[in-house]
């Protein structure tokens, strides 16, 4: 009897420790499940917030897109037109009367402004929205975008290598975009004489870099949050391209783009 | 002194970390645990009293020990009912335990002797409620840190001892009789105690971070 009460309270201990320990296992393995669900809470949030993002990205640099061929249509086709009219009349009326003296000088300087009203016209609309764009892809708006500003204070040189593609998409108009804010940012801030444009094709990814013997740039926090970085940055995610600041010093910068010409 | 009354004693006074830190933070502490503190004051003098019968009057003191057992269920019933909106429901456990424990008082002869020594019913409600805030706490996943909540030590306190608890007199009355391995067994509720109490200590103790982080 006294053998059998032995072995019963050994077993009764060894229940209730086994028991105290399953409990305490137990709520270990809660806490860790609490906070591998949680992680996977915030990681599924942070997707969903990344998600967001890209969308109010997209819809903004596409509203931004429209807006930009909207002006540039209006400017072309209603200002653009309204001025060469004007100038067509005044050229006619320059032939139907004999303007002497001051009357000549006047016609002649009307339609001289008159000319570069057409030409201001006609720029700041492709500069929206390059026209060339659509005929002939991106590598030759970026050379006709380099030629424009070429000698208009600066030296502006474009070189291509690799077999050129002709590629005209939404990816592409983003990829015109950074080069044209890379350009535009060398032209304004850094106080560049030469800037250098070179694209380089492969098959798997183009190679943009721009390259100035400028005063560089400082990218701290104020020059991150500004519009022109932004664009930049936020444009080349949404391209799944890589942006990498190759050089920065007060003789030059160098910005390489690289985009993956499969999205 | 025996060795099971040195462990009463010891475990027993445990309660006075989870007192001094109840008492630091007396007017800190969130009302959703701030009724711990009475129920941390009230175990002392609860021990004390008990004591005292048995040591200088001589006479039973269990009686003493269910009105602290009873005190005790209310106190951690109100602050998990404070953790849920349906308040009915615990009104109803409530007022189950309350006729329950009367009936005992007045008809003992009708109520299985295990029953009434175990206070089976208030802990049965309650491992089960904790168990249902560990599920909500899983659901609502509030805090980045599940460790750093009070309601999560208590909850785990509660689960604990009343588990522990219903094991040791599930127990004593199959070992009915052995005198010498009862006398064992009973130290168990000390034990029991002693982690509750220091349970108790961890959710004040993360409280109190709580609230150091957040002035």
């Amino acid at each position: 009897m006294a053998e059998l009460q032995t072995s019963e309270v050994v077993n009764i201990i060894i229940i209730g420790s086994m028991g105290m320990l399953i409990l305490c296992v137990g709520f270990a393995v809660f806490i860790a499940l609490y906070q591998r669900r949680m992680f996977q809470e915030q990681e599924k949030r942070r997707i969903m917030d990344l998600e967001f993002q890209n969308k109010m990205i997209q819809l903004q640099i596409d509203s931004t897109e429209t807006e930009r061929k909207r002006i540039a249509a209006d400017l072309h086709d209603s200002i653009g037109s309204l001025l060469w009219a004007a100038k067509l009349n005044i050229a006619f009326l320059g032939r139907s009367v004999d303007f002497s003296g001051e009357l000549k000088d006047s016609y002649s300087e009307t339609m001289r402004m008159l000319d570069q009203s057409v030409d201001s016209v006609r720029r700041i609309s492709w500069e929206l929205t390059p026209e060339a764009f659509n005929h002939t892809g991106l590598a030759s708006s970026i050379k006709e975008f380099c030629t424009r500003l070429d000698g208009k204070g600066q030296k502006v040189i474009y070189e291509e290598s690799g077999r050129s593609v002709f590629w005209k998409d939404d990816r592409a108009l983003m990829v015109y975009r950074i080069v044209q804010e890379l350009v535009n940012n060398a032209v304004k801030h850094a106080q560049a004489n030469v800037i250098r444009v070179r694209l380089k094709w492969s098959a798997q990814a183009l190679d943009v870099e721009v390259s100035d013997d400028g005063v560089g740039f400082v990218l701290n926090d104020k020059v991150r949050s500004g519009v022109g970085w932004w664009n930049i940055t936020n444009r080349s995610n949404k391209i799944g391209a890589k942006l990498l600041v190759k050089e920065n010093t007060p003789k030059g910068a160098a910005i390489e783009l690289t985009v993956p010409l499969e999205s | 002194m025996q060795i099971p009354l040195l462990i009463a004693y010891f475990c027993s006074l445990s309660v006075l970390v989870p007192l001094i830190l109840a008492i630091v933070q007396w007017r800190k502490l969130p009302s959703e645990i701030s009724p711990l503190r009475w129920l941390l004051l009230v175990a002392p003098i609860s021990d004390i009293l008990m004591l005292t019968l048995s040591r200088v009057f001589k006479i039973r003191n269990l009686m003493v020990g269910d009105i602290f057992m009873f005190i005790q269920f209310s106190v951690l019933l109100f602050i998990f009912s404070l953790q849920f909106s349906r308040k009915t429901l615990f009104f109803i456990f409530y007022s189950v335990v309350v006729v329950f424990h009367i009936f005992c008082l007045v008809y003992p002869n009708y109520v299985p002797s295990l029953l009434i020594g175990s206070n089976a019913v208030d802990g049965l409600i309650l491992i089960g409620i904790s168990i249902a805030i560990f599920y909500k706490l899983l659901n609502e996943l509030k805090v980045m840190h599940i460790h750093r909540l009070p309601i999560l030590w208590i909850s785990f306190a509660t689960l604990f001892y009343y588990s522990g608890s219903l094991f040791v007199f599930l127990s004593s009355n199959y070992l009915e009789g052995d005198t010498e391995s009862l006398s064992y067994l009973w130290m168990l509720p000390n034990v029991l105690n002693f982690i509750k109490n220091i349970l108790f200590a961890i959710a004040l103790w993360q409280n109190y971070r709580l609230v150091k982080s957040s002035i």
